[in-house]
């Protein structure tokens, strides 16, 4: 086999996980070391095609082998590498092969070591299969496979009740997008169906080339329902737009579907960085990017989706600053990012959407993993019995600053090239987007971010320890923590032009950003733009820093006067409660209703009620069944009898 | 001069004579006895039949009805060969004739 194969990049990690699933669960560093091996051999070979998209070749490289053939139907298994699923296989191997390599100090002792690695393996599998699917249906296929892993590692200490409910939360969560992407999906590819002949069953490029064909529509609904139907085709976009984009609302956390990504922090740390901040919730994005044929000729479903983004990092943001859960505080950070990432893709920006994940994946993936060992030094989530740690462990405290700040978007971080994208483009949105969601809102959420993340810096790294006896037993976290957390912080700084060039970054708007769409303006260092950012910094910075630092303002005083609102955004909103009332209230009657209904009509008058007819009929006719051989005869001869007065 | 219809209404008497044997008498002989009696009755009307027979002018009456009858005495015969091993096992299970006592297959 060739080995610069892209089926390489997907098989391996999917072998590693059998491997191990099969042959070496009963040695944990063998399992482990398989599985970073599978990743870092997925990761060289993917590296390998990188020459190629930075010359800027929109496709390097396609393939694919039958999967299923029926009823004029093709499904098609293949790969598609192109600038990017390029970008997101540096992210998924690069940042994923660190957290793997994380990983083997974090749950040393576990265990469910070696399982806990087989799982890892397995959710590479899935998310490489998304990144390099090239049609619609092995993308759902993956996307649901990644469902089933996360399912698995969120539940990973699956004897504790709430990481067992919280990875059905996630499950379920992500079932509801799934049904709306599926039908998606399946308007989609009825509609292009003519106009693809000959290419695999969803495939991207030939819808692409269909749905971007002039009347295209008439051509789809002369074919397929005989000229009966009845979307136009603005309409029939959006609709498909719109249901497709539920699938992402649930990978990618969006509200009103976010619920389970705050839950899913019961998991382990290394698998809340891999995959619910770095990779599995980015895959919402990357679908967005790959499939932005679809939304690029309705206005109707990008409004759709820059208000959704727009709103989640406005929301998730308020809600990270009640917070006391340090994970939490970042998941709700995640949260709020994504959303800037949607609003991007909403506004037209894939590019800078792209851009966004790509610098979000280090900078997340580094606090969380700094979380990590924090939590791994004070055996405590809490921020609240934290504090002063930054004495105890320098080096993942002063990293975890810097994540922070590249968050925060301080120049020259990595952070700063990529928010400032996305915020210019709030600055300067297309016609459908003129409304408050969209310009104001993302500024504040930038202003809050700083704010939270300040706080939560100063909690636990700063002031005075709360906890004596936790604090004296925090120590540095050993050499395989510490290594990859280096390599992301280094990345985390250098992740913007810095690193790669502006010859680089251009090359890389013109592989990720499709047909149709403006250019990306990147912020240049001019003094205003730094000055803004410091700026927005320097509010939420200083506001958390007068607060938890100096201590000039008593947070609880400042608690007591919000009163209401405080209690609002502490309970995030109370959309758990929501969520809980309409399972209580609508869904528990109507479920209560069909129950009913099954009862009654379904068991008791059809099944039950054709057991008793039969029944009772049976037993009137067994009363003839005397035994009575004469009353028999004499039976035998009424009918006779009856016979011949019918004939003659 | 006897005719077709005195046949018949012998036969029909004869039938009657086993109907009532089959409907009132207990003993399981006897019944069949009676049933025997009801296919001779049976046979005698296709004998007087075929006997009155009108044929196509020129043509031979064929003998049907007397052929049939041959073969009601065979299945006849073969009918009571069962019939009697029945009442024999009848006997030497329940040691019993009268048929109102063998009521068993009811509901």
């Amino acid at each position: 086999m060739d080995l610069t194969s892209p089926w390489l990049i997907l098989l391996l990690p999917l072998l590693s996980a059998v491997v191990i699933t099969l042959f070496t669960q009963k040695s944990p560093r063998l399992s482990a070391g398989i599985s970073i091996a599978a990743v870092g051999a997925a990761f060289i070979v993917a590296a390998g095609h990188l020459p190629a998209v930075l010359h800027g070749e929109r496709v390097v490289l396609a393939d694919h082998v039958v999967w299923l053939a029926a009823g004029g139907h093709e499904f098609h298994y293949g790969y598609l590498v192109d600038g990017l699923s390029m970008v997101m296989l540096m992210v998924v191997c690069g940042v994923g092969g660190l957290i793997h390599v994380y990983a083997t100090g974090y749950m040393h002792g576990d265990p469910g070591f070696a399982r806990f690695f087989a799982c890892m393996s397995l959710f590479m599998f899935s998310m490489l299969g998304i990144v390099l699917a090239d049609n619609f249906f092995q993308i759902f296929i993956h996307w649901e496979l990644v469902g089933v892993s996360s399912y698995l590692l969120i539940g990973f200490y699956y004897k504790k009740d709430s990481a067992a409910a919280a990875s059905n939360k996630a499950f379920l969560t992500n079932r509801v997008g799934d049904f709306g992407f599926m039908l998606g999906i399946l308007m989609l590819y009825f509609a292009t169906r003519p106009l693809t002949a000959g290419a695999g069953a969803g495939d991207f490029r030939a819808m692409a080339a269909a749905i971007g064909s002039p009347g295209w529509m008439q051509q789809a609904a002369m074919s397929v329902g005989g000229g009966r139907w009845v979307l136009t085709n603005e309409h029939f976009l959006w609709i498909a737009g719109a249901l497709t984009f539920m699938g992402v609302m649930g990978k990618s956390a969006q509200f009103p579907l976010h619920v389970w990504l705050p839950d899913a922090m019961e998991g382990p740390t290394p698998v809340s960085a891999l995959i619910h901040a770095a990779t599995m919730v980015a895959a919402g994005v990357f679908l967005l990017a790959r499939i932005f044929f679809v939304y690029l000729p309705s206005e109707t479903a990008l409004t759709i989706v820059a208000h959704v983004g727009a709103f989640t990092a406005f929301f998730a943001a308020t809600i990270a600053t009640t917070q006391f859960d340090i994970k939490r505080v970042l998941a709700f950070s995640t949260l709020s990012q994504l959303g800037y990432m949607v609003m991007a893709m909403g506004l037209g920006g894939t590019d800078a959407a792209m851009f966004h994940l790509t610098t979000h994946a280090f900078f997340k993936a580094l606090l969380f993993l700094g979380a990590g060992a924090v939590i791994h030094a004070v055996h405590t989530n809490d921020i609240r019995e934290m504090g002063g740690l930054i004495r105890k462990m320098p080096v993942t405290g002063w990293m975890f600053v810097i994540a922070t700040l590249a968050l925060c978007g301080v120049p020259p971080l990595s952070g700063f090239w990529s928010k400032d994208g996305i915020l210019h483009l709030t600055h300067h949105p297309p016609e459908y987007a003129h409304t408050f969601l969209v310009t104001v809102l993302p500024t504040l959420t930038a202003i809050l971010t700083s704010y939270y993340m300040t706080r939560l810096v100063l909690l636990t790294f700063f002031g005075q320890p709360r906890d004596h006896h936790r604090y004296e037993h925090a120590h540095e976290a050993p050499a395989n923590m510490v290594l990859p957390m280096a390599v992301l912080c280094v990345l985390s700084i250098v992740g913007g032009p810095l690193l790669l060039g502006p010859d680089v970054l251009h090359h890389f708007q013109a592989v990720t950003r499709p047909a149709g769409t403006p250019h990306m303006h990147y912020v240049a260092l001019d003094a205003e733009t730094i000055r803004n950012a410091l700026l927005i910094f320097g509010t939420g910075a200083g506001a958390a820093l007068l607060a938890f630092g100096l201590r000039v303002i008593d947070p609880e005083r400042v608690k007591r006067a919000l009163g209401p609102v405080h209690r609002f955004i502490d309970n995030r909103w109370y959309v758990d409660e929501l969520y809980a009332w309409i399972v209580e209230h609508v869904q528990q009657n109507v479920s209560r209703l069909c129950d009913a209904f099954d009862r009654f009509i379904i068991i008791g008058t059809f099944v039950n009620g054709s057991a008793w007819t039969t029944r009772a009929a049976g037993a009137a006719i067994a009363r003839f069944q005397t035994g009575s051989v004469r009353a028999y005869a004499l039976l035998f001869l009424a009918g006779v009898a009856a016979l011949l007065a019918l004939n003659l | 001069m006897i005719g077709l219809q005195h046949w018949l209404m012998l036969s029909g008497m004869v039938f009657t004579l086993g109907l009532c044997g089959v409907m009132m008498r207990r003993n399981i002989i006897l019944v069949m006895m009676s049933i025997e009696i009801m296919l001779n009755a049976a046979n005698l009307a296709l004998v007087a039949f075929n006997k009155h027979l009108v044929a196509a002018p020129g043509a031979a009456v064929p003998p049907d009805g007397q052929v049939l009858v041959f073969f009601t005495i065979a299945v006849a015969a073969a009918e009571v060969s069962v019939a009697l091993v029945i009442a024999m096992l009848l006997f030497r299970r329940l040691d019993t004739v009268n048929v109102d006592d063998v009521a068993n297959l009811r509901w």
